[in-house]
Formats: C-alpha cells, sequence, structure tokens
C-alpha cells in the first residue's frame, strides 16, 4: 500500500481518536476520563477536517469540546461523592459487569457496523474531484427540507431546559 | 563565607541613594549596537547568493508601494530562495507558510511585550502613579527584565496535583490563541489561511479555552484553583451567546463565514465621507457594543476578571503556577485579547479599510492594527476605571439583559436587510435594538436585584 502524507495523517488522527476513546473506558479518574473524551473529541473532528468537510469539524469542536465535554466534567463535579469511591473496586459481580459492559459495547459497535454496511456507502465509487460542501447550500437544506423536525427538536431541548431550570431552583427548607 | 550587609544605609560615593542603582543608558545602547553589529554581519554572510540583488529590488519596491509592501518583500524573499538557492515546490510552498507564520508571531509577541509595559503605564497614570520607569528609557526595557524574571523563577507542581495536565494547561490555552491569529484579515490579500469558514473557526477554538481553563483549576489541587475555574468556565458559557448573536448579524448581513469578504461588504463611503462600517448602523452599534462587552468577559478582562479576582480568589485558576507557565497563561490571555479585538475590527470596524476617503494614502493594514490597537487601549481604560462586578451580578447581566439584546440585534439585522437600510431601515431598526436597554436594564439596576446578597450555604 502506497502510504501518502495524507494517508499517515489519517493514521496519526484515527491513532489519536481510538486511543483517547479507550483511555476513557481504562482510567480511573472520572475528571481524567472526562478530559480524555474531550481529547476523543477533538480527533473526530480533525477526520471530518480530514475528510475536508471544515464545517462538520468545527461544528464538532464547538459543540462537543465546548459544550458536552464541559458539561460531562461538571456533571461530575457537582454530584461527586468522595465517600462513594471504594464501593465500585472489585466487587462480588465483578465478572457479570465486565460481560453487561462488553455486551452493550458489542451490541454499540453491532448497530453502527449494521448502518455503515447496509448505507452502502463503502461500496461506492470514489469520485476522483474531491466534494466541495457549499455552507450556503447546507443551510438551504436544513431550512428548506427539515424544517419541522428542526423546530420540534428546539421545543424539546427548550422543554428540557425549563425543566431542568424547574429542578434545580427547588429550594430545601433547612432541617430545623 | 560571611557576608557583610552594610547596616547603616550610607550611599557609595557617586551614588545619591541607596534604593535603585543608577541608570545606565550608555551601557543599553552599546548592547544594542552590538547585537546590531553581529546581526548584521550574520545577514550579509548568510545573504552572499545572489541575494543583493533580489532582496535591494524587493525593498525599492516595497518603499515605493507602501500599500502592499508585506507581500512584496515575502515575493522578494521567496524569489531569492528560488533563484539564490534553488528551492522546488514543496519546499518553496513550505518557506512561503514559515515567513507569513512568523511574521505574525513576530509582530504580535512585539504587540504583548509593548501592552505589558503600556498596560501598567496607562494604569499607573490613571492611579495618578509613574509606572515602571527604572529598565531602560522610560521603563521601555522592562518587558524584557521581566521575561528573565520569569524564565528564571523556579517552576512549582503543587503536590497531589495532576502532574501533566498541570503542564499542558497553559500550552493548552495558549495554542489556540495563536491559531486564531492566523484568520484575521490584515489588509488586502494579507490572510494568511483563507478559511471559507473563518469565524465558525474562531468559535471552535474559543470552545477549546473552556477545557483548558478547567484542566488548570482542576490539576493544581488547590480549592482556590478550582473555584476560579469554574466561574471561568460559567462566565465563558454565558457571555459566548451574546458574542455569538452579534457576530451572526453580521454574517447575516454580509452574507459570508469569512472574515475577509466581511471586511470586503464594509467597503466604500456615503456621500463621499461616511465609511459603510457595520458600526455605523444601529444594528451594527448595539452589535458592538455587545460583541465588546462579551469579549471583555471571555477574556476575562475587568469589571469581568473575577476568574482571578484576587480579593477573594488568589489568582484564580493561576493560584499554584509560577514561572514559565505562568508566563505563558500571561502570553495567552494577551494574544486572546489581540484575537477578538481584531475580530471586533474586522466584523464591525471596517477591518481594514480607512475611516475618510482621504486617508487612503496609508496602508490599509497599519490601519488594521491602528483600530485593534485602540480597543486594546480602551480595554485597558475600561480596567482602570471599573470596579469588579460580583459573580450573581455578571451571570445575570449576561442572561437577563445581553442575550435578550443579542436577539433583539438579530431581529434589528434582519429588518435592516428587509427594508434596504436608509432612513426607513434607521427608524425601524432604532427602537428594536434599544428596547432592551430601556425596557431590561432599569430591572436589573433595581436596588432589589443590587442588595446585600446572603447565599443559603452561608447561613446558620
Amino acid at each position: 500500500m502506497n502510504l501518502t502524507a495524507s494517508g499517515l495523517l489519517f493514521f496519526a488522527f484515527a491513532v489519536l481518536t481510538l486511543g483517547a476513546g479507550t483511555a476513557v473506558a481504562l482510567v480511573r479518574e472520572p475528571v481524567r476520563a472526562a478530559l480524555v473524551g474531550a481529547l476523543c473529541f477533538v480527533g473526530v473532528g480533525l477526520l471530518y477536517l480530514w475528510l475536508g468537510a471544515e464545517f462538520l469539524g468545527f461544528i464538532q469542536w464547538l459543540v462537543y469540546v465546548g459544550a458536552v465535554a464541559v458539561l460531562i466534567v461538571f456533571v461530575i463535579l457537582l454530584t461527586r461523592r468522595e465517600d462513594a469511591g471504594g464501593e465500585t473496586e472489585g466487587g462480588r459481580f465483578a465478572g457479570l459487569r465486565v460481560l453487561g459492559g462488553l455486551g452493550v459495547a458489542l451490541a454499540l459497535f453491532g448497530a453502527l457496523a449494521a448502518a455503515v454496511l447496509g448505507s452502502g456507502s463503502l461500496y461506492r465509487e470514489v469520485p476522483e474531484e474531491p466534494m466541495v460542501l457549499e455552507i450556503a447550500a447546507l443551510g438551504r437544506e436544513l431550512v428548506a427540507g427539515a424544517v419541522p423536525p428542526l423546530i420540534l427538536v428546539g421545543v424539546v431541548l427548550t422543554v428540557a431546559l425549563v425543566g431542568g431550570v424547574t429542578l434545580a431552583l427547588v429550594e430545601r427548607k433547612p432541617d430545623a | 563565607m560571611a557576608v557583610t550587609i552594610p547596616s547603616d544605609a550610607a550611599p557609595p560615593p557617586g551614588r545619591t541613594s541607596l534604593a535603585f542603582p543608577a541608570r545606565r543608558p550608555g551601557l543599553t545602547l552599546a548592547a544594542a549596537a552590538g547585537v546590531l553589529v553581529v546581526g548584521t554581519t550574520l545577514l550579509v554572510l548568510l545573504l552572499d547568493r545572489k541575494a543583493p540583488g533580489i532582496l535591494t529590488g524587493a525593498v525599492v519596491e516595497a518603499l515605493a508601494h507602501p500599500a502592499t509592501a508585506p507581500l512584496i518583500l515575502k515575493a522578494g524573499v521567496l524569489g531569492w530562495l528560488a533563484e539564490g538557492w534553488g528551492l522546488g515546490e514543496p519546499w518553496l510552498g513550505l518557506a512561503s507558510i514559515s515567513l507569513s507564520l512568523f511574521t505574525i508571531v513576530a509582530v504580535f509577541m512585539g504587540l504583548f511585550a509593548l501592552t505589558s509595559i503600556v498596560e501598567r503605564k496607562v494604569l499607573a497614570r490613571i492611579q495618578n502613579r509613574y509606572g515602571p520607569n527604572r529598565a531602560g528609557l522610560w521603563g521601555l526595557l522592562q518587558p524584557v527584565a521581566d521575561g528573565i524574571k520569569m524564565l528564571t523563577k523556579e517552576d512549582i507542581v503543587p503536590a497531589g496535583g495532576d502532574r501533566w495536565m498541570h503542564l499542558l494547561a497553559p500550552v493548552m490555552l495558549a495554542v489556540p490563541a495563536f491559531l486564531v491569529l492566523a484568520l484575521l484579515p490584515y489588509g488586502p490579500g494579507m490572510t494568511v489561511v483563507e478559511l471559507g469558514v473563518g469565524i465558525l473557526f474562531f468559535f471552535a477554538l474559543g470552545a477549546s479555552a473552556e477545557v483548558a481553563v478547567f484542566m488548570a483549576g482542576w490539576s493544581s489541587n488547590n480549592k482556590y484553583s478550582l473555584l476560579g475555574a469554574m466561574r471561568a468556565i460559567a462566565q465563558m458559557i454565558s457571555y459566548e451567546m451574546p458574542l455569538l448573536l452579534a457576530a451572526l448579524a453580521v454574517v447575516m448581513l454580509a452574507g459570508t463565514l469569512s472574515p475577509t469578504l466581511m471586511v470586503e461588504a464594509q467597503a466604500g463611503h456615503a456621500f463621499g465621507f461616511v465609511p459603510q462600517w457595520f458600526v455605523f448602523t444601529p444594528w451594527g452599534l448595539v452589535g458592538f457594543v455587545l460583541f465588546f462587552i462579551a469579549a471583555l468577559a471571555e477574556s476575562n478582562r475587568s469589571p469581568f476578571d473575577l476568574p482571578e479576582g484576587e480579593s477573594e480568589l488568589v489568582a484564580g485558576h493561576m493560584t499554584e503556577y509560577s514561572g514559565f507557565r505562568y508566563a505563558v497563561f500571561f502570553l495567552a490571555e494577551y494574544i486572546g485579547l489581540f484575537g477578538i479585538c481584531g475580530f471586533a475590527v474586522a466584523l464591525f470596524l471596517g477591518g481594514w479599510h480607512a475611516p475618510l476617503p482621504v486617508l487612503d494614502f496609508i496602508p490599509g493594514y497599519l490601519w488594521f492594527f491602528l483600530k485593534l490597537y485602540g480597543l486594546v487601549l480602551l480595554a485597558i481604560w475600561i480596567r482602570g476605571t471599573m470596579p469588579r462586578v460580583r459573580i450573581d451580578q455578571l451571570l445575570a447581566f449576561s442572561w437577563l439583559f445581553l442575550i435578550p439584546t443579542g436577539f433583539c440585534v438579530l431581529a434589528g439585522a434582519a429588518l435592516w436587510h428587509f427594508t434596504g437600510g436608509g432612513w426607513l431601515g434607521w427608524l425601524v431598526v432604532t427602537p428594536v435594538v434599544t428596547a432592551p436597554y430601556f425596557l431590561l436594564l432599569p430591572r436589573l439596576q433595581s436596588a432589589e436585584a443590587n442588595a446585600l446578597r446572603t447565599y443559603r450555604f452561608s447561613e446558620e
């Protein structure tokens, strides 16, 4: 196989993404796992950029690194209790947990693989000219064809946000 | 060996006071002259390959056409590399990129050194002091002294902290700050990386700053660091929204995501003297103020500098940083300020365009840097005059006032588009974009909102 500079870049980004993804599962400290997860998101964004999808790559960084990773970090910091740390080590159902985790991972991978194989994109001819994605065309597609689902998603997110704020606003009476 | 310390403050002969060593401008001058001589000799030795003809030609042409001088000089150096050294295509492209990057980094490092002394001087003048005035002429060598101090100080990693994350955090903050500089349109044809979605890249890079600040706060194993980092993230997320909304209005009316094309959309003068910058439209004026306020908060500048508020949090996420790593944080903050001010110039202040047609003889890149530095000076002025806000006031100001204003600016931009500008546009858009100021701000400024606050966790 002829390795070009572009191919080397792809392998570098792929190793970064997969390595960071593996580290998320293996690192013990949750905060560290969340930050390595952010690195994994960065790797996915780099892969998008490598494919020439600048818009998707930058959106990936903006949303996943800037919002999702920070959200995960906040959730870990605001809910963690130091004394609950030792309970998860070992335990009676260790084997069962490993099996369950493997099962979930395999099921997810299977679903993804089926989706990729089913789309038929693996057998399609690669066009000689690199496809140029026009942002305006993407926007028109989104606004012209996908307005109802877009608005629905917006409504669902707003409801979730209002619900979250309502839950967080409940003031507990001190047990005096 | 015993060291004798003169106990009585008797100044040695030739000096009037023990407090400061006498200034020696002669030594400074001699050192500068030495560096110049050695540098010129090295340059002449290096250039001894067909250089004089090509390079002097380029310099003469650059002097004759100051508007495109940087481009001509770059072409001259590339031509010399191609002819004198016989460089081929992949290397020539690499040389071209390296030249651009080197120039940008050198210019902004110089600007950083200058700003670090200008800020202290201006602040001192505002506070009726002199500011640093001992190192070199007017204290101009203070950045050099500071740099040497930072480099030679001990580099401390807190016990129980995360060593690698502590090391990486300042780098993670500095690298995106420098990447932003490659996107700025310095002049016609002078954008280093021409990206169709430049403004999106800018916001994506800003997102990584939050992660970097959190890494710094968490890896320090210090409660003040962590509190400062949490504050910084809450602040950055809250003020990214108004920043985005203000930029979105420009994207809508310029019809592009590329900063260069946005600047080109602001060319020309109405009635022969009013520049067509977006800041001279009602939505653009409000949008610019919004963008600048949010920019101050994004770069942790006063009056929004409470992530590192020294009266309550020591120094926030930078508490445990010292020596060179602290210097990198410092650098990243200033470079970030330059980058965000550069975007404000490109989005609202007409980028490289001159304010009056008569002034077109001054090169565009000089206009760009003049406007950029004007905004930096404005930020310093604000730091010298405004008290720091409280954390609840900071968040309320963004969510209850700035973000609604952002939506009004967006609506105003849409109305401006549909009315086609002109007097009708002014009549329709002005009430829309100024409404939040009259309707929402009084509530934020009410006595009730600013009353002394007791936190529920601090009560017994």
